[in-house]
């Protein structure tokens, strides 16, 4: 069984009256990428900024590679990287320099600083851009810079906070890949995020989170099965009569049956070819209908049942 | 970690254009603009002498002095005499005054608002009075001569009546004038205006608090990004504050010593004491403005309040010191004595006075000590709140 | 009015900077007033001097002469000081805190009369005090007199009352003046005192705001946003004038106050003063607005601002009077907008109330207004240029 390399029980954090996090508790094994979604504001980077002693708390305990976590655990802060949701870097120093004074604070060798620099200025694509100055760089490649300065040296484990806000879809992309190599090296690896398809396609296990609670935890495969639902079809139809919907709803595994101005919207919970079940049904009647498209259960609908909001409100 | 912290906030610092502008570039300025302003009263005297043109009315008869042999009265204007013989144009020769005889009082009026004369004097039959434009030196010079005329004719005519065989005398004693008094001076001799230049340089050390709160900024957490990714990484916070200061301190004393070389070289106006003393004093001033900006960004988070209070603090302090209003140091010294101790600007200014002007006395050693405690203490200050390794709120 | 509503809003941001500067205005300005009002009362001998003596002889000689400046003189009298009391005494008269120090050696009656008193009577006075160069002189003169009088064959106590009794007659010399020029008044020197504070709020505050607004998104942002170039300057300009106004009001406001409470009572010349104070208004606005062209953040603002309005009052007047200044200084003064506003002030003084409007006053302010008036607009050209071109 893989270890713990992060382990939060019952965190809570409050500023004033507002609970930020409300006796959060999370497990991160060796080797995953957790990846820890909530829309914003749910305690997300609070938990971050918690975990890192950056923050005190309230209630709680924080454990990082099995010890205790505090300000004065330069021993853990060393096999830790961060890169933080706004760009931070030295805007006077160059794109070299950069990540040569971060790096610098946790590899003291000279020689071995140099290499780890080259390895993340390939790593990031940064190569050609090494003496340009944090300005003159465009904003996909400034989040570049900020992933390299965070992980030069290495870490162990990794926190990344929204690393992909306000940047192109290649440099994103780019930013996934470089996540999942990190990872197949070794690191473990925290991600944060109220993108859920990023989420979806890189973490191999999700928190989900909101007002500061764990409201739900696991793959992506098992939150969705948690649902009810597990195939949404819509059909474009223009009949709508309350006898018809019924007699749809009594179909096998179909839940629920709703309008959606000229589409209809049926639910189902589990059952195989639901679809050619429904289509066989309309013909039956003969009943004419357009557009028929099916959907998965998504990370949005399994925080849309846990919470009653989208995850993007 | 120390110098790697140390050299990185060197590059830091010194690239931002801003810093080096204000921190360098402004003094020089400044300095300049004095010099233009009043440089050469820093060489010269002020009072240094120059001929007054003056004028001269005589209404009514002349003194009589005696009468001729065919009866008819001898007139003397003795005033007049002795106006003329301290007018002309040679400063060798000490001429004091260039005379314009007026045939009325109506024309000299009209000459001093044509301003072609200082004042006239008016013999109204040996009565003498003076009219001037306004008050001022060269009207107190032109009164002056008037008043000396006067002693010397009523100590004449003293000397006459008590002692008439001493009269010849007296009166060669009378064109002799000596020069009793001698200045007294330090041994330095350094002009006043100096102090304009020593405030200069406590506002510019001063100055330094902004290099500081600028250093600052990526090592806080509560602060900027930077640092809350400078604070998730190992390291003494602590060592790297005292890295991050000891750079600024090394670039604001260069900055602080190019504007000394400036003055005393390109300037040519000297402090009146060795240069090594006056750099090392120098480096402490510079120190002692970085400490306060250490101060400064460990309790101010909001950028607005670290771009004013460096400013507010240096200005106020500078203006306590006498940048703005001369003698505003000395007014603090006399009433509230206490105030000239804990103002880093007034302990500077009167450290470089001090020593310019007496040299290294007892009360140079004791701004040197206060500026000393004072950076000690807003150091060690600085690091106590510092130390508070993480935040409420970030 | 979305624009001239959000520049007044974005004032509140800068309270902290009002303070500071409102605060050196009002604590040093009625200082600088108070210094200056006596030092124009001494040049004179209107009033007296402060003079300490150290009178180390004790004889009758030093005794008279003491005794002579003590019929005109504020005059403290010490028998020995120590070296570091001696540094004290003129560190008050470079300072003005005392105007004179006399220190008479032992024995200086003895040289007195041998006519060789070298290093037995020394003193210390400001270089820049006239009245102390005079108050030399009159030293001199009275130990000149009193040598004669003693090598006429008096003895010294005839010598030394002779001698103090015709420099009294002779101190009661009729002198008029024809008029009372220059002789800055309280609110004279408040108003001239007032162009720092004023000046650099002026350029700091329009400076900053301007640059905000010049932000690359945010001006972006207010270019598309569907008014006329016209209208957007136009409500900026009103903007700022009601700010600048505001402070200029504030500030003469503070003037009035002070004055009162210092017993002025004569306030004819006061529209005069609020004229030409108005006439560097737009001065300072037009600096701001040049400075933020330039200037990209308030720090940079700040420190353009610092050096042009700190160098400016030097070289203009404002802390070193005029009087002091070299003619090439005062030459190069004449291209500088404060200058004409020191000039402005001063004619007001030496110029009684019906009179003061004139070919010249309008001149001093004209200039003023041409002044800002062209840094106004190289800083619309600027801004022009730079919104044509996307910069």
């Amino acid at each position: 069984m893989s270890e713990n390399i992060v382990k939060v029980d019952s965190l809570v954090k409050r500023y004033g009256e507002n609970i930020a996090v409300d006796h959060f508790s999370l497990e991160v094994k060796k080797g995953e990428i957790l990846g820890l979604l909530g829309p914003n504001g749910s305690g997300k980077t609070t938990t971050i900024n918690c975990i890192l002693s950056l923050l005190n708390y309230d209630k709680g305990s924080i454990e990082v590679f099995g010890q205790k976590m505090s300000p004065e655990r330069f021993d853990l802060k060393r096999r830790i990287g961060v890169v933080p949701q706004n760009v931070a870097v030295l805007n006077a120093l160059t794109v070299e320099e950069n990540i040569d004074f971060f790096c610098g604070l946790y590899i003291k060798d000279k020689a071995e600083r140099k290499a780890c620099i080259e390895e993340a200025l390939e790593f990031t694509g940064l190569t050609e851009f090494r003496k340009q100055k944090p300005k003159k760089l465009s904003g996909g490649l400034l989040r570049r810079l900020n992933i390299a300065c965070g992980i030069a040296h290495k870490p162990e484990l990794i926190f990344f906070d929204e690393p992909t806000v306000a940047v192109d879809p290649q440099s994103r992309n780019a930013i996934l890949e470089g996540i999942r190599k990190m990872n197949e090296q070794g690191s473990t690896v925290i991600y944060t995020s109220h993108y859920m398809e990023e989420v979806e396609e890189l973490c191999s296990r999700i928190v989900i989170m909101d007002h500061g609670k764990n409201e739900a935890e696991g793959t992506s495969q098992s939150l969705k099965s948690s649902l009810r639902n597990r195939e949404t079809i819509r059909i474009n139809m223009p009949v709508h009569e309350k006898e018809l919907l019924d007699q749809i709803r009594n179909i096998n595994h179909v839940y629920d049956v709703r309008i959606d101005e000229e589409d209809v919207i049926i639910k189902c919970d589990g059952g195989e070819h639901n679809l050619v079940h429904i289509l066989n049904f309309l013909s039956e009647k003969q009943l004419p209908f357009g557009r028929v498209t099916t959907e998965l259960p998504t990370l949005n609908d399994v925080f849309l049942e846990i919470t009653g909001k989208e995850l993007r409100d | 970690m120390f110098s790697h912290i140390f050299f990185y906030q060197l590059k830091n610092i010194s690239r931002k254009f801003w810093i080096i502008g204000w921190n360098l570039l402004f003094p020089l300025v400044l300095a300049t603009a004095f010099h233009f302003g009043f440089g050469s009263m820093i060489k010269d005297d002020p009072n240094t002498f120059h001929i007054v043109p003056a004028g001269y009315v005589t209404l009514g008869d002349y003194e009589t002095e005696g009468m001729q042999e065919d009866g008819t009265l001898i007139h003397t204007d003795p005033y007049g005499e002795m106006l003329e013989s301290i007018s002309g144009g040679d400063e060798e020769k000490k001429q004091i005054i260039l005379l314009t005889r007026y045939a009325s009082e109506k024309e000299a009026n009209q000459a001093i608002l044509d301003q072609e004369i200082k004042g006239y004097y008016l013999n109204d039959g040996g009565e003498i009075s003076l009219k001037v434009l306004s008050t001022g030196t060269d009207s107190t010079i032109l009164s002056q001569i008037m008043k000396q005329y006067k002693t010397s004719r009523s100590m004449l005519e003293r000397i006459a009546k008590d002692h008439p065989d001493k009269l010849s005398e007296a009166i060669s004693a009378l064109s002799d004038q000596n020069e009793y008094l001698e200045q007294h001076t330090f041994g330095n001799g350094v002009s006043q205006y100096l102090q304009y230049f020593f405030a200069l340089l406590a506002m510019s050390s001063l100055f330094g608090s902004w290099i500081s709160t600028e250093m600052m900024y990526p090592m806080c957490a509560n602060i900027s990004d930077c640092g809350k990714r400078f604070e998730s990484a190992p390291g003494n916070r602590i060592v790297a504050v005292l890295a991050g200061t000891l750079a600024g301190t090394l670039l604001q004393g260069i900055s602080n010593i190019i504007v000394v070389l400036y003055i005393q070289y390109v300037l040519q106006i000297s402090f009146g004491a060795a240069l090594v003393d006056i750099c090392l004093i120098m480096f402490l001033g510079s120190a002692l403005g970085i400490g306060f900006g250490v101060f400064f960004g460990s309790v101010f988070k909001k950028e607005n309040a670290r771009v004013m209070m460096p400013l507010a603090f240096s200005m106020v302090c500078s203006f306590m010191s006498g940048l703005m209003v001369g003698f505003m140091k000395q007014v603090v010294e006399d009433h509230v004595p206490i105030l000239n101790r804990i103002n880093p600007a007034s302990v500077f200014t009167d450290s470089l006075y001090v020593i310019s002007n007496y040299g290294k006395t007892d009360r140079f050693y004791t701004d040197v000590m206060i500026m000393l405690l004072m950076i000690a203490l807003t150091l060690g200050v600085s690091a106590c709140i510092l130390r508070r390794r993480n935040y409420a709120s970030i | 009015m979305p624009v001239f509503k959000a520049v007044i809003k974005s004032l509140k941001e800068y309270r902290s900077m009002f303070i500071v500067y409102f605060m050196i205005f009002a604590v040093f300005g009625p200082m600088q007033a108070n210094a200056q009002i006596g030092k124009n009362e001494k040049m004179f001998s209107e009033s007296s001097l402060r003079v300490t003596v150290i009178d180390q002889d004790d004889s009758e000689l030093s005794r008279g002469l003491t005794d002579y400046l003590e019929t005109n003189e504020e005059v403290e009298v010490l028998r020995t000081v120590s070296d570091r009391e001696l540094q004290n005494l003129n560190d008050d008269v470079n300072f003005e805190q005392k105007d004179y120090v006399l220190l008479i050696d032992q024995g200086f009656e003895d040289k007195l009369l041998k006519g060789d008193t070298k290093d037995s009577i020394q003193y210390i006075k400001n270089g820049q005090s006239a009245s102390g160069y005079l108050m030399t002189e009159k030293i001199d003169t009275y130990l000149n007199y009193l040598m004669v009088y003693l090598k006429s064959g008096y003895d010294e106590s005839s010598a030394i009352r002779n001698t103090a009794e015709d420099m009294k007659e002779a101190d009661e010399s009729q002198v008029s003046i024809l008029e009372n020029p220059n002789m800055e008044d309280r609110m004279s020197v408040l108003f001239r005192f007032d162009a720092y504070s004023m000046m650099m709020m002026l350029i700091v505050f329009s400076g900053s705001l301007l640059t905000a607004l010049k932000k690359k998104d945010i001006a972006a942002r207010i270019r598309v946003g569907g008014t006329s170039f016209r209208r957007r300057y136009g409500e900026l300009i009103l903007a700022l004038l009601t700010m600048a106004v505001g402070v200029t009001v504030l500030l003469i406001g503070f003037t009035v106050l002070d004055s009162l409470v210092h017993g002025v009572t004569d306030f004819t010349k006061l529209p005069y003063y609020v004229i030409n104070a108005f006439a560097a208004m737009f001065v300072g606005i037009g600096i701001g607005y040049f400075v933020s062209t330039i200037a990209k953040e308030d720090t940079v603002v700040n420190m353009i601002a610092n050096m042009i309005n700190l160098s400016m009052c030097f070289l203009c007047g404002v802390f070193v009077g005029l009087e002091y200044l070299s003619d090439a200084v005062i030459r190069v003064a004449h291209f500088m907008p404060l200058y004409w506003y020191i000039m402005g002030n001063q004619w007001i003084v030496s110029t009684t109330a019906s009179e003061i409007m004139s070919t010249t006053f309008a001149t001093q302010l004209g200039l003023q207004l041409l002044f800002a008036a062209a840094f106004f607009m190289a800083g619309l050209i600027i801004s022009k240029k730079k919104e044509v071109y996307n910069v």
